[in-house]
């Protein structure tokens, strides 16, 4: 086991002071977000899934509010979990591609800044991309926990003490540019591949050394770590914090590589599910087979069993903590993952329900009785519940709503938007994008690449899988969204343009 | 050497950076790259001169420039190549020991040629000669880059 784990919190914080400090005023209940990285709520037993993948988090949504159309603002991790952040969507806080940040005058307007008066901060990151934003927001952290205190192995130079003040910057130098990540010619000519190969023994080494307890390989975010060891990490936290707190823990899992424990590898091999399976669309990159996106899918349904697994450790902590009985806990995700039309993963243009509907589930302090919210709800809806939750004002900037449950109202008719810019400048219009505006039960997707333009317009309710596309017949449900959809981008885009 | 291949990465990757970072980042980050390859080289070549101190006078410490130069220019194409196969899985032992037996004796012979051959010295040293310019431009680039790193840093 790795002494990380039992190593006082304090003791493993870029940021403690604040930590260990008691904050005014008491009585405040704590605000613990759990964001599980690429998890859709697609292949989510609560969320209807033909496998039994999560029996734990159905345990937990017992005493929970479930909201069963709850959706990310971008398909992977900058966009979403910056809208999780900041309460904005993409075309705010201009997070489009996977190395960018929130741009400056949002690093400071996020869920932190808004309670750090009242609340001890804490921010916790498996997943690099979100540890460079808790970088930029580390005036309003008392804890930032660095990223591979609770792994098994070490390669990040980013966040070594010396480069306390300039994270953003170091991270932009090393990480995939000095020294190289997976495969790549490195910018150090001779440390890089140096560097390499002994990263890449230590990984042979922990791989052989795992190799009973995990067949399919040691848990990879790019540093190996073990399941129970990240959530031993988390749990310790959670009882060294100082309270009222707000706990913001983004866990890697179950983002691929798939990898789950002895006990549930192969668990769904012989079972009988079998998935609907589109054929590629004109966007798809990988365009693989159905028969490998089937078994890609089934290894991430045994990954998501695992995580269950360590996930029911973390329930049962917090109820005999009594955590549940003072706390809000929200268990959510960035963003979701596809195993259809020729994709696998979540690094593709297309905005499909397993990319964008994540599951959100949220328990108030002391509930007791499980609530069902059909409404769909966003990511930016985030701040202002926990703004609102925590006595504070809601920020002028939150683009989002309270959810309802939570002291928020049922909108039946609100726009949800997802947006994925990945190829378009942060600082300029968009001009390259795919934007998904649902509305009640219909869904309008717009891609809008030199490659492929085209609107897809869906009936939700009548066609979940999103195969009949009705965009030809424009009814006109699909011309007033088209209408909004249009005028979002104009304004949006009105700042950027060229004076 | 050194330098160069860093340069050389940093343009591959400005094409993203323009993307998302402000002129003012992308600069912070060259001078980040140029402070690391300064610390890359000031390493090796004091590894060469460890090498000249070590090894007897006339093996490597006589005609140091072309053999010095002679070596790292292996050591390079031999780097390269190995980051050009590491993926993200070890590459089989025999790799590392090919790679590293075929550069040991490509420097062994470059050099015994080198040192028997006076055209060969001549054309190395004239190379070596006309690539230490690019100290004028990389020595001050890096002193640069050191000063910005520990001023993004310390202040």
């Amino acid at each position: 086991m790795k002494l990380a784990s039992f190593v006082p919190v304090a003791a493993l914080t870029r940021r403690s002071m604040g930590w260990t400090r008691s904050v005014q005023p008491p009585g405040r209940p704590n605000i613990i977000i759990f964001v599980f990285d690429a998890w859709s709520a697609f292949n989510v037993s609560l969320y209807g899934y033909g496998r039994e993948t999560m029996p734990n988090l159905a345990r937990f949504a017992e005493r929970a509010a479930v909201y069963h159309h709850h959706y990310t603002t971008g398909t992977f991790t900058p966009p979403g979990t910056a809208s999780l952040l900041t309460g904005t969507y993409p075309w705010s806080h201009r997070a489009f591609q996977l190395g960018s940040g929130i741009i400056d005058r949002y690093a400071d307007k996020q869920i932190f800044s808004v309670l750090k008066d009242a609340h001890a901060t804490c921010g916790y990151s498996q997943n690099k991309l979100v540890d460079k934003f808790l970088f930029q927001m580390e005036e309003s952290l008392d804890a930032h926990i660095p990223i591979g205190s609770f792994s098994a192995q070490h390669r990040y130079l980013y966040n070594l003490p010396i480069f306390k003040n300039d994270g953003q910057v170091a991270f932009a130098s090393f990480e995939d540019n000095i020294f190289q990540e997976g495969g790549g010619f490195d910018a150090s000519l001779f440390f890089g591949p140096a560097f390499r190969t002994k990263t890449l023994y230590d990984r042979t080494v922990l791989t052989n050394l795992f190799q009973q307890d995990y067949p399919r390989g040691v848990p990879d975010s790019a540093e190996l770590f073990l399941l129970e060891e990240v959530v031993d990490g988390a749990l310790n936290t959670l009882e060294h914090s100082r309270q009222p707190a707000l706990v913001y823990m983004h866990f890697f899992p179950p983002h691929e590589p798939y990898t789950p424990k002895a006990g549930c590898f192969q668990k769904f091999r012989n079972d009988t599910f079998i998935s609907d399976i589109s054929g590629p669309h004109p966007l798809s990159l990988d365009n693989k087979k159905k028969g490998t996106l089937r078994a890609e899918q089934r290894f991430y349904d045994e990954y998501l069993l695992s995580w269950d697994d360590e996930f029911g450790r973390v329930y049962d902590y917090l109820d005999a903590s009594g955590l549940l009985d003072n706390s809000y806990i929200f268990i959510t995700s960035d963003h979701g993952q596809i195993h259809d039309r020729g994709e696998s993963g979540h690094m593709t243009s297309l905005l499909f329900e397993p990319l964008m509907h994540v599951p959100l589930v949220v328990s108030r302090p002391g509930q007791k009785v499980r609530e069902d919210i059909y409404t769909n709800t966003s990511h930016v809806d985030l701040l202002p519940t926990i703004a609102a939750l925590s006595g504070n004002p809601i920020p002028e900037w939150a683009e989002g709503e309270v959810l309802p449950g939570l002291g928020g109202s049922e909108n039946i008719d609100r726009s949800i938007f997802v947006l994925d810019a990945k190829s378009n400048s942060s600082f300029m219009p968009l001009r390259k994008y795919s934007l998904s505006l649902t509305r009640s039960r219909f869904r309008l997707t717009r891609y809008q690449y030199p490659q492929y333009e085209g609107y897809e317009f869906y009936d939700l309710d009548a066609d979940p899988g999103e195969k009949q596309d009705l965009y030809g017949s424009l009814p006109t449900a699909a011309r007033d969204m088209q209408a909004e959809m249009l005028d979002r981008i104009s304004d949006v885009n009105q700042q950027y343009m060229r004076k | 050497m050194v330098h160069s291949w860093s340069v050389r990465a940093f343009l591959y990757q400005v094409p993203s950076f323009l993307l998302y970072y402000k002129l003012g980042k992308i600069i912070a980050i060259f001078f980040y790259m140029m402070a690391f390859a300064l610390l890359e080289s000031i390493l090796v070549t004091a590894a060469l001169v460890l090498l000249g101190f070590v090894l007897p006078l006339k093996w490597f410490r006589e005609g140091f420039p072309y053999k010095a130069f002679l070596t790292v220019s292996v050591a390079a194409g031999a780097m390269i190549y190995l980051q050009s196969i590491l993926d993200n899985k070890l590459p089989p032992k025999e790799t590392f020991l090919l790679l590293g037996g075929i550069s040991f004796a490509a420097v062994v012979l470059l050099i015994l040629l080198a040192h028997n051959l006076k055209f060969l010295q001549k054309v190395l040293l004239f190379i070596v000669d006309r690539l230490s310019i690019l100290l004028y431009l990389f020595l001050p680039l890096s002193t640069i880059g050191l000063v910005v790193v520990m001023i993004r840093n310390f202040w």
